[in-house]
């Protein structure tokens, strides 16, 4: 394949994703800055889980693997609500993982990449958990 | 060893890329914008290739309008082709025997017409200047609109279905 035309497509895929990471970054910020309605409620209450959960297991897993998933199954254990947290958690991360990581690579191609890249990184984050977390949603709801 | 300068001024949308002796090189943005391209050389004469690249060109635009159209959330995040049906092709033959600057501005309006303005410093020929309006690519981009229309069409036909199917079960 046309190397040019490929840089092309992955700057158009990268806007995709900028464009995706932008939208979940304003459902963020709308869902923190509306406690009051209960599905929004629970929305921040998701996204500072799966927040903390996801430092926790960056921090701990090098550390002490087997304390983080013992963690999580005595989670799942105490009640239904951190069992759902716990299950969005588990469809969630590969997902916001290839989301952030994807939409980092897409804009490191970008010519004028300096400052989109620390833009589009910290979007594609707050962006992917928030993404992940609706996608995971939509799947456990199906099932 | 003398220096070759180019500044490039155009729109993102036309994805211009350029070219030195067959080679692409690499450029950066400056503060407004322009792309400049440095290039060093001991040949005399320089040839300067100023081209973009149009995906919907390719064969098979059509599945990866597809492939954007899913990845884009059924193409509410896709940013689409707009208005960039052009043809942009500047080929310069440059005087290196000292240092060179060469500025070209891509599609310029004057009158109604669109073309690439040029300047440099030393001898420059213009062995092509076109902007011009690609026929192929402006159909294409309405075949891209329709072709949308009847993805979306499809994508609720098959909600329908499934849901449908769920409710009968």
């Amino acid at each position: 394949m046309d190397k040019e035309l490929l840089k092309v497509r992955f700057g158009h895929i990268g806007k995709i994703f900028f464009n995706l990471a932008i939208a979940c970054g304003v459902l963020s910020l709308i869902c923190l800055l509306s406690p009051f309605v209960t599905a929004l409620y629970m929305l921040i209450v998701g996204m500072v889980a799966i927040l903390a959960i996801c430092l926790t297991l960056g921090l701990i897993f090098f550390i002490a693997p087997d304390f983080i998933s013992g963690l999580i199954s005595s989670l799942s254990d105490v009640t239904q609500i951190a069992g759902f947290v716990v299950k969005i958690v588990e469809y969630s991360l590969p997902i916001m993982t290839i989301v952030a990581v994807l939409a980092a690579v897409m804009f490191i191609m970008q010519t004028n990449r300096k400052k989109m890249v620390v833009a589009s990184t910290v979007l594609a984050i707050i962006g992917g958990l928030t993404w992940a977390f609706v996608a995971g949603g939509i799947v456990e709801m199906m099932q | 060893m003398s220096l070759l300068n180019i500044k490039v001024r155009s729109l993102k949308k036309y994805a211009i890329q350029v070219a030195v002796d067959g080679r692409p090189i690499k450029g950066k943005s400056d503060k407004t914008g322009n792309m400049i391209y440095t290039y060093g050389t001991d040949n005399a004469e320089t040839k300067v290739e100023i081209f973009n690249v149009n995906e919907l060109t390719s064969q098979l635009w059509w599945l990866w309008s597809i492939f954007y159209f899913f990845i884009g959330v059924f193409g509410i995040f896709d940013p689409g082709y707009g208005n960039n049906f052009f043809d942009v092709r500047c080929n310069f033959s440059v005087d290196t025997t000292r240092d060179a600057n060469l500025q070209v501005k891509i599609g310029v309006s004057d009158n109604g017409t669109r073309s690439n303005v040029w300047q440099c410093d030393t001898c420059a020929t213009p062995v092509e200047n076109e902007f011009s309006k690609n026929e192929l690519l402006q159909k294409r981009i309405k075949s891209n609109k329709i072709l949308k229309v009847f993805l979306w069409i499809a994508t609720i036909a098959i909600v329908v279905a499934i849901t449908a199917i769920k409710v009968i079960k």
